[in-house]
């Protein structure tokens, strides 16, 4: 029988409007940023994906169910992206897609 | 629970974004808090929190009934946190020289807090975990103060009492 990673769902939101939606390297240097904080020892364990997005200051992150609080405490510790300075505050945690927008 | 932040005095926080990050209040240094730096004024007491890196002063505070330490260079000091016990003194665990600092400096941060908050345990000193951002940037939500208290050593529940009841006895 296969096994299925679990997953937990965060809603992030930014201090300012970013183009993460439209565009992708952008969202791949936000990846990365987690990576800095995380170590590439421990970023597999978090295995970060933004999954939706909500407007321009919000989005969903697919994480690992292990490592979803590494994945809170590295996004407060982020706090510029691609030279611009922005915070990350994570608001909502789930463990479905459905329910973090709908709580 | 009703959690409670304390961001410095530079910070613009409306009610939308407190409850945004979680909040029932953020408080603002010296308009909602008074928060004295001890490095820069001497002599004054009476202040809810007092923060800075020299441990004879804070050692003053501590005996005059300042509320809550906060000890910038995260330094261990026995005889400073033997009085903080002994006066309940609460020690504050600012977040800002974590979430301002880059690269190393962050990481060099976090490895003195853990063992600031191991030490401060053992003497049985409550401890609050509060964000003092200097703008709204770099503000936490209240998860996230939650997470970065179990990434220095804390458990989930004492974490959690740490940005809730510890930080309202701060403001009370």
């Amino acid at each position: 029988m296969a096994v299925r990673d679990k997953h937990r769902y965060i809603l992030v939101e930014t201090s300012v409007s970013t183009a993460l939606r439209t565009n992708k390297q952008l969202e791949y240097k936000l990846y990365s940023a987690m990576m800095g904080v995380l170590g590439s020892m421990n970023y597999h364990k978090v295995n970060p994906k933004i999954v939706r997005f909500s407007g321009d200051s919000a989005f969903a992150l697919k994480v690992r169910h292990e490592g979803a609080d590494s994945a809170m405490a590295a996004l407060a510790l982020i706090r510029s992206l691609d030279g611009k300075t922005m915070g990350f505050y994570t608001t909502k945690s789930s463990g479905t897609l459905q329910a973090l927008f709908k709580k | 629970l009703d959690f409670y932040d304390v961001a410095a005095h530079e910070c613009l926080v409306d009610p939308i974004m407190e409850k945004r990050l979680g909040f029932k209040r953020i408080l603002i240094a010296n308009s909602d808090i008074k928060i004295e730096n001890i490095d820069q004024k001497i002599g004054k007491f009476g202040a809810a929190i007092a923060y800075g890196s020299d441990k004879k002063r804070l050692y003053e505070h501590a005996r005059n009934g300042t509320k809550g330490l906060a000890i910038l260079d995260s330094g261990i000091d026995l005889k400073l946190l033997g009085s903080m016990a002994e006066n309940e003194t609460i020690l504050c665990i600012p977040m800002a020289p974590m979430t301002t600092a880059r690269n190393y400096e962050v990481s060099r941060t976090i490895y003195r807090n853990t063992k600031l908050i191991e030490k401060a345990k053992k003497y049985k000193i409550k401890i609050s975990l509060i964000s003092m951002a200097p703008t709204s940037t770099y503000l936490c939500s209240s998860i996230q103060l939650i997470e970065l208290g179990k990434m220095m050593g804390l458990d989930e529940k004492y974490a959690r009492y740490s940005v809730s009841t510890v930080n309202g006895e701060l403001w009370d």
